[in-house]
């Protein structure tokens, strides 16, 4: 089942080389090889603690997490040393498995800003409410919203509405979606998937989703799946993969050997 | 002019006191002097509602109040007042008072606006809301940046009432707001936003008093604000859970973005309690935003300029949309003069969201 | 109070006994400074203790400061039950110093034996410094110790041991007798206390405990410490203060003052439970430089009236401070306690945690100051504080402050005020639990943070003395 020849062509959109992170000197990813193609959806599973939110966040270019060794390559461009604003500029975005609450700034202003800071999104006060009243529609959100402050006291099915908002208005290349489908019931997960596919469908993005549970994926197309064990990569396969982790869990994966890139 | 000035002592006081080397137990005013004191007459319904901006400073705002401005809710009528201050031609004071009283099960509300040029307003709202009335009370001050704004507040709730207060400090020199409720009959419920952006050399002064004296009542008490440049804000917010007040609750939260290398942040939340069977909490969070929390920020694009940035526009186009058309006018004014047309055309966007959603602008086709 | 009570069970809490701290002993043959303060009198201690010149000028300084010094008339306890002219600031048993227990008058040596000190410090203690009223009766250290080079003896003896100079460059330079009224009157009549200085390197393997009891009525009380841990070095140092009960007014003015250097760490331990007559007006100070750390564990059970506010001076980068404090406060109690924290460089860090609790009557006061300055980048401070109200009776008030002036800082303050729930109660009792009993559990269960930052002896002691306030009926 090894695709780590997939790693050697130049044309991926997302190139993860030999990267290791740490974590207040703690190393959590070691030698960390993955990429991601334009429009292609991967699938990152492992159990919990294996460090995938680590490798989101890393990639995203959260300061909290530090670079020891290699390397992030993004559409032909070495971001490794980027901050993450910059990063986000560039077209990556992070569905974070806990939004952040900010206090004091309301839904409405800081979506406004975050539009204006991308010079391909410039539309009208006007588009902009009705591109917002679209997306609220779609996501099933109360427009009740928009004057509250960002996250503060929204439950979790609402913060990852929210989430899924920013996805759609921003229309990134590569979306990272840590953990979208914990914590949801059932209707609120049937929506997110539906952001999902609108994403995938009309942005024509990459993705990855990082899951332990492989519910989420029954809606959505998957291209290749990699499994995360203890920090590292220790398979690459197709779609079947799931499968086989439904059926044998991640234990089958933990006792191999990691795979040399 | 300096004939006539004057320096108040002992304005916005706090309840309790603590080390007076911290200075931050009360705060003094230089103000214009007044030349003719006038006798303020009010009904002993507003005479009897307790004000905290300090004797000397009500004494002052008292003898400028030449025509109080009063209001009566009944059940089949609301009251609704607009005080409006600051615009007054050739003027350079214009202090008012607006009492607003609102009978058993009526509604009323008062809204007060300093947002004009004159240097120096001050205004005095006194609220009296018998059994079971409610109100809402909205205060904005948006003024010039050398302009001073005197702002008191009093109200008395009968049981079942309730009150909720608005307030967005927007821009001034100084800016000093004295706030008193006393939750005098059960079930009586206060609850009250603050909202303020300092900038440059600005000084806001608050102080919040709240005693809670029936049974069952609740005060909810939020502020939040950005600090940038060498602003200095000072917060006293004291709830006094009197004995008896048996099963009530009071609780204070601030959040403070610290945004200036030269800005001063006060605080001084203070919880009096002389009764077990209640709850009362305070929190507050001061500084530079977590490393979480710019780190989420930045995920969406934002550098660091741009969420000091965010965080400021977000005070005003929070005053926008909730106080609409009211004054919007005046806020989008303030903004544009304040911080560019940019800002400005924010605000005047985020002022049509008053109207129930976000899409249905009256006289804008979709 | 019964005489013929065995030694203590440190163990048991259930064992309480009420005579623990309240029992007198006779002053017959003591030597008693007149009541009242005067220029006389402050050189009358001063030639007692045959010091040199600058300590005399300090304390007439003192003396001059104190006079001209109001209190405060905008917040605290009322001392108007304090009169200075019916207090002796000098009482003394007569008794040599002793460094063996053998050699302590007997009466003395029973109340120390009483509570519970040579058996602490048998089991469990680097060194031990025991003053009955106005002066030390007995100091020893572990031999082990002092040849590490540490040094821990009382501070007169210290001037008289080679150590002036050092203690002229400390002595009342963190807390000048300009501070405040009541640093000022110490600054004038101190007497007793500790001496300690830790050599730069050393970690002084068992904390040193000092005693302070006052067993005179009408007395006051003035041990000064100074506490001196160099770069590298660590100290717990514990301090216990206890006294019978008068109807008459004593008072404890006593003063710490602690420099912590670079990189050093130094843990500051107090239970104090000075009988309900007691004015205690102490202050406390810790300069810490680069890297160092102080930690404050503080338990304040007793007096009639407290004002108490370790203070700590963060000066050097990186440097931190830790508070862990308990108040209890009961019938005819006004408790105003909390601490002070100023951060004054970069990337320094505090936080305090506290809990009060009151009861019948008693007022407890958490007041705070938390300042950062515009050095202190990156400064990180957490407070938290939380108090219970047993009845409705009581009082308990929170006041705190903050100045932050430093854009790169973050503060965070939460404080919560409340009763013990009925559903706590209901669900203890729903497994066989008595409700007194678990009014009792709950409140241990509220203190347990701070009782688990003392050593376990002390923690004992805590449970015992919330069960004896709990119980309610002592005097």
């Amino acid at each position: 089942m090894s695709e780590t020849t997939n790693l050697n062509h130049s044309n991926a959109l997302l190139e993860v080389r030999d990267l290791s992170i740490s974590v207040e000197d703690a190393e959590i990813l070691h030698h960390v090889d993955l990429d991601v193609d334009a429009g292609q959806c991967l699938v990152l599973m492992g159990p919990n603690g294996a460090g995938k939110t680590t490798l989101g966040h890393a990639i995203m270019g959260d300061a909290a997490y530090t670079v020891d060794g290699g390397t992030i390559d993004f559409d032909g461009e070495d971001l490794t040393d980027l901050s993450a604003d910059k990063r986000a500029l560039a077209g990556i975005f992070l569905s974070y498995q806990a939004p952040v609450e900010i206090p004091g700034v309301p839904l409405y202003s800081f979506l406004r800003t975050i539009c204006q800071k991308r010079p391909e999104l410039k539309m009208s006060a006007r588009q902009f409410r009705q591109r917002v009243r679209e997306l609220a529609a779609e996501l099933d959100m109360d427009p009740g919203y928009l004057t509250r402050e960002l996250n503060v006291g929204f439950s979790g099915g609402e913060k990852k509405k929210v989430e899924m908002l920013q996805l759609l208005l921003l229309q990134p290349k590569l979306a990272i979606l840590d953990e979208t489908d914990s914590g949801l019931d059932v209707d609120a997960l049937a929506i997110v998937s539906k952001g999902i596919e609108t994403y995938r469908r009309e942005c024509k993005g990459a993705l990855i989703i990082i899951t332990h549970n492989t519910r989420i994926l029954e809606r959505v197309e998957v291209d290749r799946v990699a499994v995360m064990v203890d920090g590292r990569i220790v398979e690459h396969g197709g779609p079947s993969l799931i499968a086989d982790i439904d059926e044998r869990g991640f234990e089958a994966f933990e006792a191999r050997e990691p795979k040399e890139a | 002019m300096s004939a006539f000035e004057k320096t108040l002592a002992g304005v916005d006081a706090a309840r309790a006191q603590t080390w007076n080397w911290l200075a931050i137990n009360e705060t003094t005013l230089e103000v214009p002097g007044n030349p003719e004191p006038v006798a303020l007459d009010l009904p002993s319904w507003a005479r009897d509602v307790r004000l905290v901006a300090g004797a000397e400073a009500q004494g002052w705002l008292d003898e400028l109040t030449s025509e109080p401005l009063l209001g009566a809710s009944t059940a089949d009528e609301a009251a609704s007042i607009l005080a409006y201050l600051g615009d007054v031609e050739g003027e350079a004071l214009d202090v008012s008072a607006a009492s607003l009283l609102c009978e058993e099960g009526a509604w009323g509300e008062a809204t007060i606006i300093a947002a004009g040029s004159a240097p120096t307003t001050g205004n005095t709202c006194r609220l009296s809301l018998r059994k079971g009335a409610s109100a809402t009370v909205d205060i904005l001050v948006a003024r010039p940046e050398d302009a001073i704004h005197v702002q008191s507040f009093g109200a008395t709730l009968a049981e079942d009432a309730t009150l909720a207060l608005r307030v967005w400090i927007l821009g001034a020199a100084t800016t000093t707001l004295a706030i008193a409720c006393d939750l005098v009959g059960a079930r009586a419920r206060f609850t009250s936003e603050l909202r303020y952006l300092g900038a440059a050399e600005e000084t806001i002064d608050i102080t919040y008093d709240v005693r809670q004296l029936g049974r069952n009542t609740e005060a909810e008490i939020g502020a939040s604000g950005v600090l940038e440049g060498s602003a200095e804000k000072t917060l006293r917010a004291s709830i006094d859970l009197v004995r008896g007040c048996k099963g009530s609750k009071g609780s204070e939260s601030e959040t403070v973005l610290v945004a200036g290398e030269g800005v001063r942040n006060k605080t001084l939340p203070v919880i009096l309690c002389s009764e077990d069977d209640v709850q009362g909490d305070h929190g507050a969070t001061i500084g530079s935003l977590s490393l979480e929390q710019t780190g989420f920020l930045a995920s969406r694009g934002l550098s660091e300029a741009d969420i000091v940035a965010l965080a400021g526009q977000a005070v005003i186009d929070d005053a926008a949309s909730a106080l609409g058309d009211v004054a919007l006018a005046e806020i989008v004014g303030w903004t544009r003069a304040a911080r560019g047309p940019e800002a400005s055309a924010q605000a005047a966007d985020a002022g049509a969201l008053i109207h129930g959603t976000f899409c249905d602008v009256p006289g804008e086709e979709v | 109070m019964s005489e013929a009570s065995a030694p203590r069970k440190r163990s048991e809490v259930a064992d309480v006994d009420r005579s623990l701290y309240d029992f007198v002993k006779s002053e017959e043959g003591y030597e008693r400074f007149d009541d009242g303060l005067s220029e006389e009198i402050v050189r009358e201690i001063s030639a007692k203790k045959d010091e040199p010149e600058w300590m005399l000028d300090l304390r007439l300084r003192s003396l001059e400061i104190y006079e001209k010094t109001p209190m405060p008339k905008n917040w605290g306890p009322s001392i108007e039950g304090l009169d200075m002219a019916h207090i002796s600031t000098y009482v003394t048993s007569g008794a040599d110093q002793a460094t063996s227990w053998e050699d302590v008058p007997d009466d003395i040596k029973d109340t120390f034996e009483r509570l519970g000190i040579p058996e602490a410090e048998r089991t469990s203690l680097a060194g031990v410094g025991a003053q009955y009223d106005s002066e030390l009766v007995y100091h020893n250290m572990r031999e082990e110790v002092a040849e590490l080079g540490v040094v821990y003896s009382g501070i007169e003896e210290a001037l008289h041991e080679g150590w002036e100079d050092v203690i002229r460059a400390h002595f009342m330079k963190l807390v000048p007798p300009t501070d405040h009224k009541f640093a000022a009157l110490h600054g004038a009549v101190w007497s007793g206390g500790s001496f300690v200085y830790v050599p730069a390197g050393v970690t002084v393997p068992y904390p040193l405990q000092s005693y302070f009891r006052l067993n005179a009525a009408g007395a006051g009380q003035f041990e000064h410490t100074l506490i001196i841990v160099e770069p590298g070095a660590d100290l717990h140092f514990i301090e216990g203060c206890s006294a019978p009960k008068y109807n008459v007014a004593n008072l404890h003015a006593g003063c710490v003052e602690l420099f912590v250097g670079k990189g050093a760490r130094l843990r500051y331990s107090t239970i104090e439970n000075w009988s309900k007559n007691m004015y205690n007006l102490n202050t406390k100070r810790a300069r810490v430089e680069e890297d160092g750390a102080i930690e404050w564990v503080s338990g304040s059970f007793g007096s009639h009236v407290s004002y108490l506010y370790p203070s700590s001076l963060l000066m050097g980068a990186r440097s931190s401070c830790e508070f862990t404090g308990i108040t209890f406060a009961g019938g005819g109690q006004d408790l105003d306690t909390g601490c002070k924290v100023h951060l004054a460089a970069p990337d320094t860090r505090a936080s305090v945690a506290t809990k009060s609790i009151s009861k019948g009557g008693g007022v407890s006061t958490f007041r705070s100051s938390v300042v950062v300055t515009p050095k202190a980048e990156r400064a990180k401070v957490s407070v938290s504080c939380q108090s219970l109200m047993l009845d409705d009776e009581s009082r308990s008030d929170t006041i705190p402050a903050m100045d932050v002036r430093s854009a790169s800082a973050q503060v965070g303050h939460e404080a919560t005020i409340g009763r013990i729930s009925d559903d706590t109660i209901a669900y203890l009792m729903s497994r066989g639990i008595g409700e007194d009993e678990a009014r009792t559990m709950v409140v241990n269960g509220f203190a347990e943070p701070i009782s688990k930052e003392l050593p376990l002896e002390y923690a004992v002691e805590m449970n015992n003395l919330i069960k004896l306030e709990m119980e309610g009926a002592i005097g």
